[in-house]
């Protein structure tokens, strides 16, 4: 069974799982990946680079022309608000979309994003009709600001990028779910296995957003369709409603009429 | 190699230091380093040139050239 499909931006979507094009082993390993993820949002960024001929510059848009998948281009490695908004203006050119994960770190060590830095650019993008999708903490007044601002959807760390540390705060993501519901949610960055992603699925959160998990697996391929398939059983799982926690048991079995032998227990 | 009573201008074209003859548009500069196909963005002493500018765009001394083309991303 499939999930409900949801809309990002005014954009109706059956698969909840962004994924990025970065760090495989090959590009045709990075397609396989991505077509067995199911995705139809894949993250893409820009570099200075000369797109000459003789050079295959052009390689990689060629490749992802491929997947049609919509583009979600980012700033990252931008360490201030000037420097993502300049990226992003850029981005809007190069790959035609108004769709901008945008990142502003503020620490090198953890590639923690700056949520100041990242307040004062969203202002002024949203001002130019951009779409922003927000690489962010999972702090809920910076969350509250972001979403007040304009950003129908927010996109909190589960963990710092690339560490595959799992969801280390499930308590500031639920309070966010509880707390923003009109907000679409994903969780961006730290995801390292299937069960980071259904653990936020259960929480309610409309989709996640990964790339190093699937792209230094042994097998690219076989994880991006170990996470479809946990991103929706998640997903299911959260449309089911997931029966609250007891501290006492219950039993499942029913106890009236049991036979006499077992009564006297 | 340029005339010797040609004008030479200093880029900085990429991070790079290069010369080119001074009075050179962006459209001639771009089809001198075998840019003309693909995908990618001119920026300026970080403006944006659009392509329908390309021909009127004249180049000058000091100026911040880089070509950005899509690479892949997380």
């Amino acid at each position: 069974m499939q999930a409900s499909s949801w809309t990002v931006y005014n954009t109706e979507l059956t698969s909840r799982l962004f994924i990025g094009t970065a760090l495989y082993p090959s590009p045709q390993v990075m397609l396989d990946a991505i077509k067995a993820s199911q995705s139809q949002v894949i993250t893409v960024s820009l570099r200075r680079q000369m797109p000459t001929k003789t050079a295959n510059g052009d390689q990689f848009w060629q490749l992802i022309q491929q997947l049609g998948c919509h583009l979600l281009p980012n700033t990252a490695g931008c360490y201030s608000a000037d420097e993502a908004i300049k990226t992003a203006r850029i981005a809007r050119e190069l790959f035609e979309t108004d769709w901008i994960k945008l990142e502003v770190l503020g620490d090198s060590y953890n590639l923690q994003p700056d949520p100041f830095a990242l307040v004062d650019a969203t202002k002024i993008l949203i001002a130019e009709g951009f779409k922003v999708f927000p690489y962010c903490t999972d702090d809920l007044v910076l969350c509250q600001k972001l979403a007040d601002l304009g950003c129908e959807v927010l996109m909190p760390w589960g963990a710092p990028i690339g560490t595959g540390q799992g969801l280390i705060n499930p308590y500031a993501l639920e309070t966010l779910r509880k707390r923003l519901p009109e907000i679409t949610l994903l969780v961006d960055a730290g995801i390292g296995k299937p069960s980071d992603a259904v653990q936020a699925m259960e929480l309610g959160y409309d989709g996640i957003l990964l790339n190093t998990a699937v792209a230094e697996a042994l097998e690219p391929e076989k994880m991006a369709s170990a996470f479809a398939e946990a991103i929706n059983a998640g997903r299911l799982a959260y449309e089911a409603g997931i029966m609250p926690k007891r501290d006492n048991a219950k039993p499942s079995t029913p106890t009236l009429d049991q036979p006499i032998w077992q009564q006297n227990g | 190699m340029f005339d010797r009573d040609q004008q030479i201008i200093e880029l900085t074209f990429n991070g790079e230091m290069i010369t080119v003859v001074a009075a050179i548009s962006m459209e001639i500069f771009l089809q001198d380093h075998d840019i003309s196909t693909g995908r990618f963005v001119v920026v300026v002493n970080d403006e944006m040139v659009p392509k329908s500018q390309y021909s009127v765009t004249i180049l000058n001394n000091g100026d911040v050239i880089d070509i950005l083309s899509p690479i892949s991303g997380g």
